[in-house]
């Protein structure tokens, strides 16, 4: 299911975030925190635009659960 | 990095709103499930048995005054172990305040306003944390001390309102099934009261002035928070009794609609909820705010507010992604989440508090054996 509103909202709140961000940060020739800010709304968009456009997203919680699957019988007793 | 500097009192009401974050309102279900009538007793183990973790915590404060958890990894551990280390705290601080919201929409949205969108709520709550983190430290503990009253207020006046309802015989017999089901619930339990408190370890040595005075609030926190939890625990079996605390999602908040005096004080329930999405909301603010200033300390960037808007956005989007729905959340806390934040609260500082102590020993070893001592001291702090 295509969720267009919220598609719309979140390019409208990211443009005008980077119209006012960005080119103070590149006057004050902050590069590093340029190329932060730049990946984790990049990284952001990415991830909205697949949530809202019907397709599914790498769940960060199923990672953590399958780097402590071994440990699932101790918590499995711990649980009784 | 962090040139503000907070007050003893400060450090304390984050403390112990951090501590009771999430506890409140949804922990007492798993203990109860666990311990059965005994889950009062095993809150006061979690909080006895969270005493040594604290101490871990201001130990490797006191010992490095001027640095943040993640330059102490960084010192300790030596730049490449120390910067995987750093790298995987940051992430769970980062996946911690994504967390949050999604408790605060899911009890919006499944008891109060089923037909909003579970998005608008985390909107409203992350909005608050970014301003809280915008401002600053200063201004957002200075808030917790009011947030912390106002919370502690409301929560031990819906207790005593309560309290009529109470049955003394819920909690009877004491110790049925021995003392092994507590020690199991208690793990469950410290890691909602105990380890989050590795997020104030972003804040205890660097902005901190008078460091005896801080020791002091944060036991003093922890304690705090410790007997508010145990009085919700308490009091949800003696009312409840504990089948319906173990199949009930929020029991604090179904405690509270019990509260029935006379006609004038009824379905006041909502001022548990008021109690918790403060603390709801310290607990937030304190992940965020060390995910982000541990990941401009770690990619040494000078000003780490450019950082609060972008990642609050990935907070909100990642909101609604972590948990698809009410059974996969109560699988991942116990198989995820118990592993996850002992991982990163409890085995990492033990790790650091481990090697540092051999580190000085070493040291002081080297300057026992005598003038070589200068080199090796500065090749073992390179």
């Amino acid at each position: 299911m295509v969720d267009i509103v919220s598609i719309l909202l979140i390019i409208a709140f990211c443009t005008i975030l980077c119209l006012v961000e960005i080119p103070r940060l590149l006057r004050k020739n902050q590069y590093r925190e340029f190329g932060t800010f730049a990946v984790l709304l990049g990284a952001g968009i990415i991830f909205a635009l697949m949530k809202f456009s019907g397709m599914t997203v790498p769940n960060p919680s199923d990672l953590i659960l399958w780097v402590y699957s071994p440990f699932k019988e101790i918590m499995q007793s711990l649980l009784k | 990095m962090i040139k503000t500097k907070i007050t003893g009192r400060q450090l304390f009401s984050l403390t112990a709103g951090g501590s009771l974050g999430g506890s409140v309102l949804i922990i007492a279900a798993l203990m109860a499930s666990i311990a059965k009538q005994d889950a009062w007793i095993g809150s006061i183990v979690t909080v006895i048995t969270g005493l040594p973790v604290i101490w871990v915590y201001v130990f490797l404060g006191s010992r490095f005054p001027n640095m943040n958890y993640i330059e102490i990894i960084r010192t300790v551990l030596g730049k490449w172990l120390g910067s995987v280390v750093a790298a995987s705290t940051i992430l769970f601080y980062i996946q911690g305040s994504s967390h949050v919201p999604w408790h605060v929409g899911d009890f919006i949205t499944s008891q109060v306003m089923p037909e909003t969108p579970a998005y608008v709520v985390n909107a409203l709550f992350i909005t608050a944390i970014a301003v809280a983190a915008l401002y600053g430290l200063e201004a957002f503990a200075r808030a917790t001390e009011i947030f912390l009253i106002i919370s502690t207020i409301m929560f031990i006046f819906a207790m005593v309102l309560v309290l009529p309802n109470a049955k003394i015989e819920n909690l009877q017999p004491v110790l049925e099934n021995g003392f092994l089901p507590v020690l199991k619930s208690s793990v469950f339990l410290s890691c909602f009261i105990t380890y989050p408190l590795i997020t104030i370890m972003m804040i205890y040595p660097v902005g901190i002035d008078n460091l005896r005075e801080a020791k002091k609030s944060i036991f003093t926190g922890y304690f705090w928070a410790g007997s508010i939890s145990f009085l919700a625990i308490l009091m949800s079996i003696l009312v409840l009794g504990w089948p319906i605390t173990a199949n009930t999602r929020y029991p604090a908040f179904r405690l509270a609609k019990e509260i029935d005096v006379g006609i004038i004080f009824s379905r006041i329930e909502f001022i548990v909820f008021v109690s918790w999405i403060l603390t709801q909301f310290i607990i937030n603010t304190l992940f965020f705010y060390a995910g982000i200033t541990g990941l401009s300390q770690l990619l040494k960037l000078k000003n780490h507010k450019i950082l609060v808007i972008p990642a609050a956005f990935l907070a909100l989007i990642f909101s609604g992604i972590v948990f698809p729905d009410v059974i996969y959340q109560e699988n991942w806390i116990a198989f995820g989440w118990v592993p996850y934040i002992i991982t990163h609260s409890f085995i990492f500082p033990v790790l650091i508090l481990v090697v540092y102590l051999v580190k000085r020993v070493i040291e002081k070893h080297s300057v026992n054996n005598g003038k070589k001592s200068k080199e090796n001291r500065n090749t073992d702090i390179v």
